[in-house]
């Protein structure tokens, strides 16, 4: 009756979760599926302040934003002419990206400038002013008027003797000379030693480089263009083979940014999906083929599997409002987990309950057993998979949520709908085979605790040689989240020796109660870089501080004062009579008036090179590279108001953080679920099945440990999974002491399932997801080996 | 700065035009307008420079926004394949550039010679010297060439030209050649070319001679060296 009732509720709570989720589902399909590839959602949040978070991700933005294409051809004039066709073929089309215009803030830049004539001049201006004559300056004047090189992006009506029309140029020339960020540069070819000549294309992507969709269709428009081009000019590949065959045009392109890191890394993640879900499937039907001769019992995995992964999908997109990619790489090694609810029900189901299913017979306390062992073992893994979300990064905080969830339904859907499968299944045992083994890894293990010397010489062998050995390293650097093909470093490496780019993860963050004195700190700053040869780029390239401003104002009254040169001049150079009434009443007028550099950065326009903060006013300089860290560091220790941040030694001082956080933490779910398990069982004694799991997971880091693997967080974080799992076979061993052999076979069974998972996880391109899948294929190994001496002795 | 380099470019472009010979200028202004179709251009090559070495007189009339009059100024432009382009104002301001392969320079009457490094410049000078020796490249790579009933007109291939460019004509006739570049913003700019004559070399002497009134600026041809 209790079980019946137990099977209703199930059966009631898996509709609600499934209607829900079909419900979230068409929510999701409204709004789109977001899938992205994006590792930094591994890195830990810096501890910064939110306004100097929010600004260094202003420029995340910029760098995520930007792809570039390298021209390499082997004449320099067909690199200038491809690079001039691929800027009219994406001018011309609608694509996912555009040329990286600078049109905007070139406008906005002059228009501030516009407002403000008299508050700009450069040093050189500023000195000739003061030094020469006002029949010199007005001389002066003349000749750039006359001259033919004189370009005006200021009027002349608002800037007559060209001062500030000079402050502008030399602004946006030195920007786009220094600055890939803000580069307003032409195409320029350059050559190398091997004869290949280089030109340079940026481009804005319009869409979201981290979304795999959206990285798909870039690919492919850039497939298309670089088709079209090749056609266009008929040009070939391999530019260094034309050496000596001057007469046939060749030329490469090469894609750059931070799209192509993230798709690979998707190339990588969909690699392993294909492969452990195709793997570790063909593995259990070939299994389950094995055991029962026929494929019936692979319906009740499948079921649950699906209904699991479905709704894992759902509610992790619901609450995320997207997916990562890395969410359903394990989520694809979740069907070696979930599969063991549906393998465990079916075998024990059948083989305790007999051939000929009967109702009543599932009152029995063997069909009790199951379930409690199969909600021990749901609640073990929830523990496991919690502690993942306990990391704080949003990936691990996905993978723990789409586990928790696939998990929870597939366990749902076994209790809630095993007893139809089981009821029509005629199950036909060829586990001939896995009892015989089962059978000679009992006699083995029984053997074994009597002469209990040889269990401890041999875990203390393992656990003492380990760690005395080998020394323990570990690695706490986010490089490690994912090593790119050597071909792609090739080429961004290309790419940034073309461009003039700066430091992607350094910066300096100045600080100050105003942005009077934040300009103040950075001028001592600069000198300061500049003595250790450290470039740095910041606001101070765009416009100068207040008090620069104050004193090129003060110096323009020589000019356009009253009786100032610059109005003689207007005077004589037959400006309209008007021209000088204005100016000179403009003059007046602009008294006091100070350009603030934050206005002009304001949120969600530009990278945000200064701000207000909630308690001070912050500027963000960036480096250029090429420069050691160390000095960095130094340079920013003689300034009480300037921080430099590294975010990637920042990442990997909480990655540290964390991991050790998570040793921590582990050791704290041992003894929780120790707790536990003495608490369900009513015995401390009962408690010592936390010892296998335990010993598997000292056994797993001693064999990393001798192999010189530096352990990182996802070692450990694999270890709650080994944790969990441990604890799953062992609460069916202890629950069943009455059927060792055919509880084993389930435990084997279902071991061998996870085993594939984390064996095929564990061959995956990406450093991440291979430690957590070889740490749990060696935890799992050790805890199988464990339970078979927990059988042993239960039995005997 | 890219736009504002090929703006650069444009007031250059219609220098090049100053180099015409005499009697390719000729062969052009012969040809009448119904012999020109609006949409087959005569080939370019026929207006650029054959000769690696000539000079010009020219006018140059700005029409800067504010100003009552346009700002006229006369001068000589002189030009080897060796050395460069010497650009030089001799009416109301005597001042000089120069355009050399390597590097650039100007040099205001009764002031120091003053180097040119900005990109600006080095772009003026590259786009410059390659036109001076006939490099229709890179005129065709920038602008569509058009015959009209008054000569050539020259229209921005590129969105971002045809901000701030919109059309350059060019008007030959026996004793001079008239280029007029009116621009995005409400400006334009006057050119006249007249006297072009061939060199077979030029020497410190012979560009002395070519420029009496301001013999110092023949000094900068020695920057082409550098």
């Amino acid at each position: 009756m209790k079980n019946s009732v137990f099977i209703i509720a199930v059966r009631g709570l898996l509709a609600t979760i499934f209607l829900s989720v079909l419900v979230g589902f068409y929510i999701v399909q409204k709004q789109g599926f977001m899938i992205d590839s994006d590792l930094a959602s591994l890195a830990p949040d810096l501890t910064l302040s939110t306004d100097v978070k929010n600004a260094l991700n202003s420029f995340s933005v910029v760098a995520q934003k930007k792809i570039q294409i390298v021209v390499a051809a082997n004449s320099e004039a067909l690199a200038e002419d491809l690079a001039f066709w691929l800027e009219d073929y994406v001018e011309s089309k609608d694509l996912a990206f555009r040329l990286e215009s600078n049109d905007i803030l070139f406008e906005r830049y002059l228009s501030a400038l516009k407002d403000y004539p008299f508050n700009f001049l450069t040093h050189e201006s500023l000195n000739e002013i003061n030094a020469l004559s006002p029949e010199a300056l007005i001389n002066k004047a003349q000749v750039n008027l006359f001259q033919f090189n004189t370009q005006r992006i200021i009027p002349f009506s608002l800037d007559p003797m060209g001062y500030l029309n000079n402050y502008a140029f030399a602004r946006l020339e030195a920007l786009a000379a220094e600055s890939s960020t803000v580069s307003m540069s032409a195409i320029d070819v350059e050559n190398d030693d091997e004869g290949k000549h280089y030109s340079l294309i940026s481009l804005q992507l319009i869409v979201n480089a981290l979304d795999v969709q959206a990285q798909q269709r870039v690919m492919t428009e850039l497939n298309d263009m670089e088709a079209a081009l090749r056609n266009t000019f008929g040009i070939e590949s391999d530019p260094l083979a034309a050496i000596g065959e001057q007469q046939v045009d060749r030329a490469e392109l090469y894609f750059s940014g931070i799209l192509f890191f993230a798709q690979e890394a998707a190339a990588s993640a969909k690699r392993d999906i294909s492969v452990i879900g195709i793997g570790s499937s063909l593995g259990i039907v070939l299994l389950i083929f094995l055991i029962f001769r026929g494929l019936s019992p692979l319906v009740l995995p499948l079921v649950s599997i699906a209904l699991g992964v479905f709704c894992a999908f759902v509610i992790c997109h619901l609450v995320f409002g997207r997916l990562n990619v890395l969410a359903i790489v394990f989520g694809a090694s979740l069907i070696g987990v979930a599969v063991d609810y549906a393998l465990h029900y079916y075998y024990c189901a059948l083989k305790w309950v007999g051939t000929e299913y009967d109702i009543n017979r599932a009152k029995s306390q063997s069909l009790s057993s199951l379930y409690r062992a199969l909600l021990l073992s749901l609640v073990t893994s929830i523990i496991g998979y919690l502690a993942l979300g306990l990391s704080g990064l949003v990936a691990l905080q996905q993978i723990a949520l789409f586990s928790i969830v696939g998990l929870l339904v597939a366990w749902l859907a076994v209790l809630g709908l095993g007893e139809l499968f089981v009821r029509k299944a005629k199950p036909i045992f060829n586990d001939q085979w896995l009892v015989a083994f089962v059978q000679w890894g009992l006699r083995l293990s029984q053997y074994l605790i009597k002469s209990r010397s040889i269990v401890f010489f041999t875990v203390s062998f393992f656990i003492l040689g380990g760690f005395a050995v080998s020394k323990v390293t570990f690695t706490d650097s986010p490089r490690a989240f994912f090593i790119p093909s050597e071909e792609r470093i090739k080429i961004e490496a290309l790419a940034q020796s073309l461009s003039h780019a700066v430091e992607p993860a350094s910066y300096f963050v100045v600080h100050g109660q105003s942005e009077g004195e934040v300009f103040d700190v950075i001028s001592a700053l600069r000198k300061k870089a500049l003595t250790a040869n450290v470039h740095l780029m910041g606001v101070d390239d765009f416009f100068s501080g207040p008090r620069a401003q104050t004193t090129a104002y003060q110096a323009n009254l020589k000019l356009y004062g009253a009786n100032g040169a610059g109005l003689d001049f207007l005077d004589n150079s037959g400006a309209q009579v008007e021209q000088r009434e204005f100016i000179a009443s403009h003059y007046i007028s602009s008294n006091n008036m100070i350009l603030s550099a934050i206005d002009f950065f304001e949120p969600n326009t530009l990278p945000q090179l200064i701000f207000s903060g909630e308690h001070a006013v912050y500027a963000i300089m960036l480096i250029k590279r090429g420069v050691i860290p160390e000095s960095l560091k130094t340079i920013a220790r003689d300034f009480e108001q300037v921080t430099y941040i590294n975010t990637i030694d920042s990442t990997a001082s909480r990655l540290t953080h964390l991991r050790e956080s998570a040793q921590l933490f582990l050791l704290l779910a041992f003894i929780f679920i120790a707790i536990l398990i003495a608490l369900r069982y009513k015995k401390i004694r009962a408690s010592g099945i936390v010892l296998i799991p335990f010993i598997s997971v000292l056994l797993s880091v001693s064999v990393l440990i001798l192999f010189n693997v530096p352990i990182s967080l996802f070692h450990i974080m694999a270890l709650f999974l080994v944790l969990g799992l441990g604890m799953d076979y062992v609460i069916f061993t202890y629950e069943m002491p009455a059927k060792p052999v055919s509880t084993l076979c389930a435990i084997l069974l279902s071991g061998l399932t996870s085993l594939m998972s984390f064996g095929l996880l564990s061959l995956s391109a990406m450093p991440i997801v291979a430690a957590f899948g070889l740490t749990v294929l060696l935890g799992n190994t050790f805890n199988l080996l464990g339970c078979f001496t927990l059988a042993s002795r239960r039995s005997t | 700065m890219r736009q504002m380099i090929r703006v650069t470019a444009l007031f250059v472009t219609f220098f090049l035009l100053g180099s015409l010979s005499y009697r390719q200028a000729a062969q052009a202004v012969v040809q009448t307008s119904s012999e020109l179709s609006a949409t087959t251009a005569p080939p370019l090559s026929a207006y650029l420079p054959s000769t690696c070495a000539h000079y010009a007189d020219f006018v140059q009339a700005k029409h800067v926004p504010g100003m009552v009059r346009p700002v006229e100024a006369s001068g000589r432009v002189v030009y080897t394949c060796d050395q460069g382009v010497l650009w030089v104002l001799l009416d109301p301001i005597a001042d000089a550039i120069f355009y050399g392969k390597k590097s650039s320079a100007s040099l205001t009457l009764g002031q120091p010679v003053k180097i040119l490094k900005s990109r600006v410049d080095r772009a003026i000078g590259q786009l410059l010297n390659a036109i001076m020796r006939g490099d229709r490249r890179e005129l065709e790579k920038n602008f569509f060439v058009q015959s009209v009933d008054s000569g050539l007109q020259l229209t921005p291939k590129s969105r971002r030209l045809k901000k701030h460019l919109e059309v350059v004509d060019i008007a030959l006739s026996k004793a001079a050649i008239e280029v007029d570049v009116r621009f995005s913003q409400d400006s334009k700019m006057q050119l006249t070319v007249t006297n072009m004559q061939a060199l077979n070399t030029l020497s410190n002497k012979k560009c002395q001679l070519l420029l009496p009134e301001f013999i110092d600026a023949c000094q900068l041809f020695s920057f082409g060296e550098m």
